[in-house]
């Protein structure tokens, strides 16, 4: 059974309901290697169909993955909504432009052999004592929603990861340096790639203490990712601002800071894994600034959350096959600056880099602050980096992070397949190391 | 569609059709398992339902034992046995050492009918009430309710054939609370057997509402080192992250460079610890008789008295160790291989009774409440949302919730009294791997102190 036949079989079964049918096909191929040695090939295939029925001013929700009946689907729908929510109270939004689902997916390009010879050849010569494990994720998702109101919308989206671990021990230390992006497969990435694990390689091999504690704090792009990007976006999405609990909630729009950060999410961006025309209710998606210099501008929100705020779905619905749609963010952006990283690093006579934070994640949006451990933190002076610092705890009022003075840099790197940012000084950040 | 309705039938084809193909002659070394799984699911904010959802899991996987490249996982059973001519056509068997084969049936049973959901619902929305009688500073209140009902068979071409049947029930509610400018969050996180077990007692939500009021006035405790008491619950969690993960022999295969810490011998922690993961012990959230190939469940001591044991092993990373197998391959379900994966993780009782462990103490914290952690190998973060002063040897005042941050080795080196009693965590949630996030584990222990523990506010 297609996925096109298993959803309309689903549709017909809607009897006097309203009904929405989700059906998901998502195929992985995992290859991975260590060095330049193959070490394993994985494919994973699921199928699954969700289905959500409206009766009686209620909705519920039923999925199946494998053989299934779908009167038996609809009617276990029917009895999650004797006990479901009254929202959403339409499964009807825009009509989006969509690819044909009888005709399944195109054949696929085929895809070129990952370098990995090359890049482990590379890494060999620069570092001989640190080990390369490299994973090449493949990808091929299709989506097909359907509603008895209306939205018939389909595609099929591909998209490839890189992720590195280069490892090395160290005076009865293990460290692990991890780097995660999408993989356009150029030349260009697998520079990116070397560059980004070279520098961390030399800078791990040194020792630093931290000369005092009142430094300024540079973040990369991952630790921005950490620190503000992420939370700001579950702050800013349905959940979240449903009970009040994001430190956002209620905010006021108010004269934008004169250098406070601006975050987009970015649904259109070309090459962007997590990129699409239309969310997973099948409402269109589109560019949208959630923070301009520091102050809110946007929300992601799904049908049910939107409807329930008195606003309209941004079409941010993200779903798995045998859960209700939540709404996150597509693409984190934040567009870079004027300053090259090497200045940026230069602009003070000392300064702290950090790159990997740790704990960042027991700091409830709703609270008015945020605390972590750096796990890879870096003394830099003269706008070297000079070696490793350890123990450095960090803390921040999070309107001073969002509305603060922000340095960022021309340069913007991936992190993993969710954001796109630069490397940025943050003036409301402090850190801390408690041997100072 | 209800929960039990032909669901042994379809175990029963599968056995039938799965099992009577390992049985053909010439077929060696392969695996089958087939799943049928229900599981409801629901969120309410505020004591209103959010989220209401049934889900039906019907899945075959058929591969290599130990093969994560040579494994197919499928919703049909006619797709199951293409794949498992294909795999048998195309990859030879992996050499693993012959065993004894099981037949064991008991769990080919009927599924238990549970309450309806909106009866569940109307329980969840009364324990917003009693959050708000107990904090009436709440400002809000979430729960998330999960229940599953599986039946699981297991087949090899040697002739073992395992059903086994698991049920669980979680709830995990957190509230929030503010007074002024100051706010408070804790969390009630409970599972068991069955909902009823679950739903018969809302002392888990009046506990944490007490907390996250509680918070609203707290101190927050100074940065830097100092001695902590965690209790069983942090005990149990610190094990589980810290070491646990440790001694899982898939990883140490493929990450020689931590192998090497892990060295058996090696002394890693205080001659006071040793930890043990047990599936076989009753009652709890990790417990099965069988793992997910075969291998009957038994207790594995990992550290002995601070030294490193022995690893959890699937039979692959037995052969490749040359061990026996420890029973301890699990997946998260049939659509997902086994990995070497914790069930029950334990640190075993000592010889300090908790009032003489404190007596030793002038000025130190008593963690409870964990909130997770992560470890960077040799690093870690873990959190306690619930602490209490400790000055003279006695239980003062709670103080507001910190992070406890520092060197893996060098802490667990400075545990200094293992206390004597023993108790489980068996809450809400589950251990996550690779591309696997929510497995069913448990863990527990005693009382330990620990000198010398950085910890800063949280």
């Amino acid at each position: 059974m297609t996925l096109a036949t298993a959803a309309e079989a689903v549709l017909a079964a809607a009897g006097r309901d309203a009904l929405e049918v989700f059906a998901l096909s998502r195929r992985v191929r995992t290859r991975r290697w260590r060095g330049d040695e193959p070490a394993g090939e994985l494919l994973r295939h699921e199928r699954g169909i969700a289905v959500r029925v409206r009766r009686e001013g209620r909705v519920g929700l039923a999925a199946a993955c494998g053989p299934f009946d779908a009167a038996d689907l609809v009617a276990s729908a029917r009895v999650a909504a004797r006990s479901g929510p009254a929202f959403p109270s339409s499964f009807a939004e825009h009509p989006v432009a969509s690819e044909d689902a009888a005709a399944g997916p195109e054949a696929p390009d085929k895809c070129s052999e990952p370098p990995v010879r090359e890049l482990a050849q590379r890494l060999h010569d620069r570092h001989p004592d640190a080990r390369l494990s490299l994973q090449f994720v493949e990808s091929e998702e299709e989506r097909l929603i359907l509603s008895t109101e209306g939205v018939r919308a389909y595609d099929c989206r591909r998209a490839t990861m890189v992720r590195a671990i280069a490892s090395r021990a160290d005076s009865g230390e293990v460290l692990d340096l991890f780097y995660e992006a999408p993989w356009p497969a150029d030349s260009t990435d697998v520079d990116a790639l070397l560059r980004w694990l070279v520098l961390r390689l030399r800078w791990t091999r040194r020792r630093a203490a931290m000369p005092c504690n009142d430094l300024p704090v540079i973040l990369t792009p991952r630790a921005l990712d950490a620190l503000v990007a992420q939370p700001l976006a579950a702050a800013l999405a349905g959940p979240a601002l449903l009970d009040g609990t994001s430190f956002l909630s209620g905010q006021r729009p108010e004269e934008p800071s004169v250098r406070g950060l601006t975050l987009l999410d970015d649904p259109t961006l070309t090459g962007a894994p997590r990129s699409r025309r239309f969310d997973d209710e099948g409402v269109p998606t589109r560019r949208r600034e959630l923070l301009r210099r520091g102050v809110v501008a946007g929300y992601a929100l799904d049908l049910s959350a939107a409807e329930r705020l008195g606003m309209a779905s941004t079409g941010s619905a993200w779903r798995r096959w045998d859960a209700w749609p939540a709404a996150e963010p597509a693409t984190l952006v934040v567009h870079g600056g004027s300053t090259d990283v090497t200045r940026l690093l230069g602009t003070w006579p000392r300064a702290v880099l950090i790159d990997e934070v740790a704990g960042e994640w027991f700091s409830d949006v709703g609270e008015a602050g945020v605390a972590a451990s750096a796990h890879l933190a870096f003394l830099v002076e003269g706008g070297e980096v000079v070696g490793r610092v350890r123990g450095v705890s960090l803390s921040a009022a999070r309107d001073d992070l969002l509305r603060g003075e922000v340095v960022l840099s021309q340069e913007v790197a991936w992190v993993g397949d969710r954001a796109l940012l630069p490397w940025v000084h943050a003036a409301g950040l402090a850190v801390s190391d408690a041997d100072v | 569609m209800t929960a039990t309705r032909g669901v042994l039938e379809q175990v029963s084809g599968a056995i039938d059709r799965l099992g009577g193909e390992l049985a053909r002659p010439g077929v060696t070394g392969m695996d089958a398992r087939f799943e049928v799984q229900r599981w409801r699911r629901l969120t309410l904010i505020d004591g209103l339902v959010v989220e209401s959802a049934i889900v039906d899991l019907s899945v075959a996987a058929v591969g290599l034992p130990g093969s994560p490249q040579r494994f197919a996982a499928v919703d049909d059973l006619d797709a199951a046995s293409e794949q498992l001519a294909m795999i048998r056509r195309l990859s030879p068997p992996l050499a693993l050492p012959a065993r004894t084969p099981v037949v064991d049936h008991d769990g080919l049973r009927p599924l238990p009918d549970w309450p309806d959901l909106d009866t569940v619902a109307g329980v969840l929305a009364t324990y917003h009430d009693v959050a708000l009688e107990v904090a009436p500073e709440t400002r809000s209140y979430r729960s998330f309710y999960e229940d599953r009902r599986r039946i699981v068979w297991y087949g090899s071409s040697d002739g073992t054939s395992i059903v086994q049947t698991f049920t669980d029930a979680s709830l995990i509610a957190t509230i929030r609370t503010r007074r002024l400018e100051r706010t408070g969050f804790s969390f009630a996180s409970v599972a068991a057997a069955n909902p009823d077990g679950l739903l018969s007692s809302d002392a888990p939500v009046r506990d944490a509402a007490a907390q996250a009021r509680h918070l609203l006035e707290a101190e927050a405790v100074e940065p830097g080192p100092t001695t902590v008491v965690l209790d069983p619950h942090m005990t149990g969690m610190f094990a589980h992250e810290a070491l646990g993960h440790l001694c899982e022999a898939d990883y140490l295969r493929e990450r020689p460079e931590v192998a090497a810490l892990m060295a058996p011998g090696r002394t890693v922690a205080s001659s006071l610890l040793t930890v043990v993961d047990d599936p076989s012990r009753a009652g709890l959230r990790g417990t099965y008789r069988y793992d997910d190939e075969g291998t009957a469940a038994r207790p594995t001591v990992i550290v002995e008295e601070g030294r490193v044991a022995r690893y959890l092993h699937s039979r692959a990373t037995a052969a490749h160790f040359g061990v026996l197998p420890t029973g301890h391959a699990r997946a998260q379900d049939c659509r997902y291989t086994p990995l070497v994966r914790m069930a029950n993780t334990y640190v075993a009782p000592g010889a300090t009774p908790f009032d003489v462990m404190l007596d030793d103490v002038d000025d130190g914290l008593y963690l409870t409440r964990p909130m997770g952690g992560e470890t960077r190998i040799d690093s870690f973060t873990f959190g306690a949302n619930e602490v209490f002063r400790i000055r003279g040897g006695r239980l003062h005042e709670r103080v507001g919730s910190v992070l406890l941050v520092g060197d893996l080795f060098e802490t667990l080196t400075a545990v200094d009294a293992v206390g004597s009693e023993l108790a489980f965590e068996t809450s809400a949630g589950g251990c996550a791997k690779e591309d696997q996030d929510a497995l069913a584990v448990d863990s527990g222990g005693p009382h330990l102190r620990i000198r010398g523990c950085q910890v800063s506010p949280l």
